[in-house]
């Protein structure tokens, strides 16, 4: 029988030194399902490399030493692997391996619960897998599965909504008030890390302008060739705030450099509806009065904190339905991977070829007199029997436990198309019959 | 014909409190995929009503819309027709609950008092008197579209104002698009409206052969043309933004209650056709 089985470690089996160790590029992951293609006491393996974990889907045979085969293959290639404690590690078995991806796909067992880069690398993952590997038809099924439970996740509950970090969650805002930041302008005060960073997140959304204003020059020079922003010097800040959408304040300074006077000078000339206002100095840059203005946001850290902490209980709130969707979809996998087995696949290609037979000699009964019936019976009964005889011979050699006999048990239920519902027309038929 | 007419005028505001409900359920609770069940819902309920004014013209040989109750209706589909656009446009439904609580306001007015008249005064048919009305109902529907974004506008402002960050927060759209959209809708509202007053006049001057400031509900809808033609003055020429907008666009869907309930219940005038 097959086993499936994750090995692996994460963030919260091992610690961030333990994990950067391990993160392995593309091509390292490429070396291991070299070598797991030559393991046979693998029948597949694909692996998942991010910052937060590097973990091994497998499909060991039972001869398979576990976790020894896999901690070998991953140490053929970081052999530092082999002084990572014990205790790092986590295996996983059959229904418990796929609860972990199909969680992992969800974003459920992300640091940031519900973010939504996981599953892109799960599907990376995949397809590095699919390159290497001859595809093995559980794998295709588990990982298709793992898409969808991902998928449905994402579009059925709110895991992945609202920002949860502070430089996310000030985008955030500022999408909500000013909309599409493509042909909006960003103006950044000061030349702080938590500032840059938030600049950063802005330019990933296609922010239109980045301006720059600091005290000193240099260092807002060196800050602009980072970001590819324009420096205006400090004494041109009012113009540039009748220009900006967005500013963020994260100067080191003991006055404030943004005043009340100072907005009500600026903002009868400015054409932008609004005017977003992001203090992260400590202390504060802006003048609290400020945001008194009309069409004028003003938030600070602590906001900022508040809100990310909201989305964050927001999204473990959602944690229970995406639990129950997962749930669903390894109900889903079991299933299907019941299916598989040869038994129920002969029953019911004899059920469904029965049914069709018939439905279509009582469709044409009337034609043929009353006691030629149970020769018409006989008669389709035996060519039926005379073809399903070879194709029913073979399937009763597929045991389920091959990656070739479930191959074939797979392409008999396509070809028969015993995983969709029976016409209707044919199931009063056979009932008629019967 | 006639069960068939009274059947869905009995259904249609069922159709749309349920829209109503589905809509306040997609914005309180669920996520995206709520959505198709309600835009699904929703043109459903678009076409019964649609088959539901054709029935009424084909009964009745002219417009459903020569009295106050079915042109209430009339409104009802306008709006929802509108909203049903904007929503596949902007790729949210956040609105819906809001503008549906309208439709169904109206909606279930007009159900409640709408009488069919088969006769009509000669004077009223025509194509003149056609195009006027249709006009003006459809520059009512953008007007009412534009003051629902307008409510949407001020709750969000004022939601993040205060840093508040609770279901209107998360749910409706940026203040940019709000603005946008209630901007929009005024201004097409606007441009309606200006056509159903030039068409009325001229069509009251050359059948009525009466002055249109004679009568309460052209002098209601003079007011209302000046209330959104100021609005669009000073946007443009004094760089007014969403908040002043959002209120002038309130402002002026009063107006418009006001001459559609008051002036036409109460007062008198040509528009009484009786």
């Amino acid at each position: 029988m097959f086993k499936w089985v994750v090995f692996g470690m994460n963030h919260e089996t091992a610690p961030l030194e333990v994990r950067e160790r391990l993160a392995l590029s593309a091509d390292e992951v490429r070396r291991v399902l070299q070598r797991a293609e030559q393991t046979p006491a693998l029948d597949s393996a694909a692996v998942l490399s991010t910052c937060n974990r590097t973990e091994m889907v497998a499909i060991v045979s039972s001869r398979g030493g576990v976790p020894q085969d896999l901690l070998a293959l991953l140490s053929a290639v970081r052999p530092e692997v082999e002084r990572i404690p014990a205790s790092s590690w986590y295996l996983h078995r059959a229904e418990a391996a796929v609860r972990h991806l199909f969680r992992v796909s969800a974003g459920l067992d992300s640091m940031l619960v519900g973010e939504p880069q996981i599953l892109g690398q799960v599907k990376e993952a995949y397809q590095l897998y699919c390159e290497m590997c001859q595809p093995h038809p559980v794998f295709n099924k588990l990982f298709h599965l793992a898409f969808r439970c991902g998928k449905r996740v994402r579009t059925e509950t709110r895991l992945g909504e609202g920002a949860v970090s502070v430089a996310y969650a000030a985008v955030e805002l500022a999408m909500k008030i000013v909309g599409s930041l493509a042909q909006k302008t960003a103006l950044l005060i000061g030349a702080g890390e938590t500032g840059e960073l938030v600049a950063r997140h802005l330019i990933d959304k296609q922010i239109g302008r980045l301006l720059l204003c600091n005290r000193t020059a240099e260092r807002a020079e060196r800050l602009a060739q980072r970001l590819k922003g324009q420096v205006l010097p400090f004494e041109a800040l009012e113009r540039a705030l009748e220009e900006a959408d967005v500013v963020l304040c994260c100067a080191e300074s003991p006055t404030r450099l943004l005043t009340r006077e100072q907005l009500s000078k600026v903002l009868p000339r400015r054409s932008s509806p609004a005017l977003f206002l992001i203090d992260l100095g400590v202390p504060r840059n802006c003048e609290p009065e400020c945001g008194r203005w009309e069409n004028v946001f003003l938030y600070d850290l602590d906001d900022l904190k508040r809100l990310a902490e909201l989305n964050l209980a927001r999204r473990r709130e959602e944690i229970p339905k995406a639990e129950t969707i997962v749930e669903e979809m390894i109900g889903e996998f079991a299933l299907w991977h019941r299916s598989l087995q040869a038994e129920p696949t002969i029953r019911q290609l004899t059920q469904r070829v029965e049914a069709i037979r018939a439905g279509e000699v009582e469709k044409h009964r009337k034609r043929f007199e009353g006691e030629h019936w149970d020769d018409l019976d006989a008669l389709t009964r035996g060519i039926i029997g005379k073809i399903l005889h070879s194709p029913l011979e073979k399937l009763k050699e597929c045991d389920g436990k091959t990656s070739h006999g479930m191959a074939r048990l797979e392409a008999t239920r396509e070809l028969f198309g015993l995983d969709e519902p029976e016409h209707p027309e044919q199931d009063d038929s056979a009932r008629n019959a019967q | 014909m006639d069960w068939v007419i009274r059947f869905l005028n009995i259904l249609l505001p069922v159709l749309y409190v349920s829209c109503l409900f589905l809509y306040g359920f997609l914005f309180v609770h669920a996520g995206a995929w709520q959505g198709r069940r309600c835009r699904l819902l929703l043109r459903s309920t678009l076409g019964i009503h649609l088959l539901y004014l054709a029935l009424v013209a084909l009964a009745c040989g002219r417009l459903p819309m020569t009295n106050l109750y079915e042109a209430l209706s009339f409104l009802a589909f306008a709006i929802a027709a509108v909203y049903a656009y904007l929503e596949q446009r902007v790729k949210d439904e956040s609105a819906g609950v809001f503008i549906l609580a309208f439709v169904f306001l109206f909606q279930i007015l007009s159900s409640a008092f709408v009488t069919h008249e088969s006769h009509l005064s000669p004077m009223l048919q025509g194509w003149g008197f056609a195009l006027h009305v249709v006009l003006a109902l459809l520059s009512y529907a953008a007007l009412a579209i534009s003051a629902v974004f307008s409510a949407m506008y001020l709750m969000l402002y004022y939601e993040i104002k205060r840093h508040r960050f609770g279901l209107i927060y998360s749910r409706l759209p940026s203040l940019d698009v709000l603005g946008t959209l209630c901007y929009q809708g005024a201004r097409v509202g606007f441009v309606l409206l200006t056509l159903a007053i030039f068409s009325g006049v001229v069509w009251s001057h050359q059948v009525l052969s009466v002055a249109w400031y004679k009568d309460a509900k052209g002098i209601v809808a003079l007011v209302t043309w000046l209330v959104y033609g100021v609005l669009l003055v000073l946007k443009s020429r004094w760089r007014w933004h969403g908040l002043r907008v959002a209120y002038f666009s309130l402002a002026g869907f009063a107006v418009i209650l006001f001459s559609l309930m008051v002036v036409n219940l109460f007062l008198t005038g040509f528009h009484g056709f009786s």
